[in-house]
């Protein structure tokens, strides 16, 4: 697939607001981002900034808001078959062996041996061949999270919007997991969005990174991270780039 | 890492309770401590049951139960499913019925059993009906408890990958709440057990419920005991069975492991 440089999805003036008791409680404040096809972007703030909220828009689960949310060059109305979406619990049916977890992503209208032949591949995008008949609940989280993963690709989406999905790992599992995420993006060529509060998956995984505030929710700086890929975590820019942003942003705030 | 056996892990640990029981009841009796013709021993209970036996009586009576429970079971939890299908999944249903089904619940079996005589006399049909009515309830409330419980989070997720309503009904909704369906289904069939025995106490002339009236019309205290005893054992039976069905239809369930 060729780069293009038209943005592929557009997030404009976009305005969200809760209604509360005491009045409205306003958590994103006219975001405006462009987004490249087979970006990268990364999403960073804390906690209680609006970024899973604006997700949720971007997948279609939420249409309450103002501005304008395209993709393509279509206004998003509810879910869309070009767009995935992985959530920060695997979300995997405890009632489905693996195998028919990952089958359960596959859009209508693929014959049978196609749909075998998907999901072997995806089995093996992942890295969980020999666990097709496993039950969610006898895997490590980690585990689960790619087989959500897989979910998601079966269906071939050419947008992924990935929501905290390694927040509730270990580290070393999740360093793990960045690392297939970006094998994966690599090979399949798809745009993904994630969203995390962790600066340092924010660096390792992103092509950019949108840097939002708290409360409401507004784009404070978005930047392009040039370090070349593959990334080390260990290396001068690295380091470099984490105390900007840091320092920038989010300094102050352990003393709160 | 294996976890060295205690002693609660054997299963044989369940039977030194009953045993203690059977004996203190049979060296109580042999002493003189209760009138044994009113009382019997476990030992001339365990004579009364082995002649039930030989006459070929006991299993008359307990193939006429069963059979009695199990097509009152079915009726009435095919219809508890049906129904509280349609009132988990429809929320207009569920309020159009919710009133109805709220009045008629708390209603006693028992008291429905005059009625039922009134309406079909002393056979079948009307035992049959009571034991519907008791195995109903229990699947109904837990079929909708079920469906309303399933965590929305799956069905968010269908919603993203666009599956319609049929996928979301078979493939969410109905595997979500199949514990719950289960537990009702267990409840039911101990409410069936129970309807059967009271109907047949009332008014039958076969059954165990018959078995144990009229021994004690014929003063066979022996022959009493050993129907209350059978039926404790079959409906214990009967819940183990749908215990080893649920680990076997529902393999993915741990969270009630015990």
């Amino acid at each position: 697939m060729e780069k293009e440089n038209v943005s592929y999805v557009q997030i404009h003036n976009l305005n969200k607001s809760f209604a509360m008791k005491e009045g409205e409680l306003k958590v994103l404040d006219n975001i405006n981002i462009d987004i490249r096809k087979g970006e990268f972007i990364c999403i960073l703030g804390t906690s209680g900034c609006g970024k899973s909220t604006m997700l949720r828009m971007l997948a279609g689960l939420d249409t309450l808001y103002t501005g304008e949310v395209k993709v393509d060059g279509e206004e998003v109305k509810g879910p869309n078959p070009n767009i995935g979406m992985i959530f920060q619990e695997s979300r995997l049916f405890p009632w489905m062996r693996v195998r028919d977890n990952i089958k359960f992503g596959i859009k209508k209208g693929v014959s049978k041996e196609e749909q075998a032949e998907l999901i072997e591949k995806h089995i093996e995008l992942v890295g969980l061949k020999g666990f097709e008949k496993s039950y969610p609940h006898q895997l490590s989280g980690g585990m689960q999270q790619r087989v959500s993963i897989a979910r998601s690709l079966i269906g071939n989406p050419k947008i992924l919007l990935l929501d905290e999905p390694f927040g509730a790992l270990d580290a070393l599992t999740r360093m793990n997991m960045q690392q297939e995420t970006l094998r994966i993006w690599e090979k399949e060529q798809a745009t993904m969005i994630l969203v995390t509060h962790d600066i340092d998956e924010a660096i390792y995984l992103g092509s950019r990174i949108v840097i939002l505030s708290s409360r409401p929710g507004k784009v404070k700086e978005i930047i392009d991270v040039d370090i070349e890929r593959p990334r080390k975590r260990t290396s001068k820019e690295f380091a470099e780039l984490r105390n900007y942003i840091y320092n920038g942003f989010f300094a102050g705030m352990d003393n709160e | 890492m294996k976890r060295k056996k205690r002693l609660s892990d054997y299963w044989w640990v369940c039977l030194w309770v009953p045993c203690l029981f059977i004996l203190f009841w049979q060296y109580a009796g042999s002493a003189g401590a209760f009138n044994t013709r009113v009382l019997p021993t476990p030992g001339i209970i365990f004579d009364s049951f082995v002649k039930l036996i030989q006459d070929g009586v006991l299993q008359k009576h307990i193939a006429i139960s069963l059979q009695r429970v199990i097509q009152g079971y079915i009726y009435g939890s095919l219809a508890g499913i049906l129904v509280g299908a349609l009132m988990g999944v429809s929320p207009l249903i569920h309020r159009s019925l919710s009133f109805f089904t709220g009045i008629l619940r708390p209603i006693p079996i028992i008291a429905w059993f005059p009625v039922t005589i009134m309406l079909f006399g002393i056979d079948e049909t009307s035992k049959i009906l009571i034991i519907a009515i008791g195995a109903f309830w229990p699947v109904l409330i837990n079929v909708i408890d079920g469906i309303h419980n399933v965590d929305k989070k799956y069905i968010e997720v269908a919603e993203v990958f666009m599956k319609p309503k049929h996928t979301i009904l078979g493939k969410i909704i109905f595997p979500g709440a199949a514990v719950s369906i289960f537990t009702g289904l267990k409840v039911g069939i101990g409410n069936a057990w129970v309807s059967v025995i009271s109907a047949e106490l009332l008014a039958s002339s076969s059954g165990l419920g018959y078995l144990i009236s009229s021994s004690r019309e014929l003063a066979k205290p022996g022959s009493m005991m050993v129907g209350v005893f059978i039926i404790g054992i079959i409906g214990w039976a009967i819940n183990t069975l749908l215990e080893f069905l649920m680990k076997f239809i529902l393999p993915w369930n741990v969270n009630d492991k015990r």
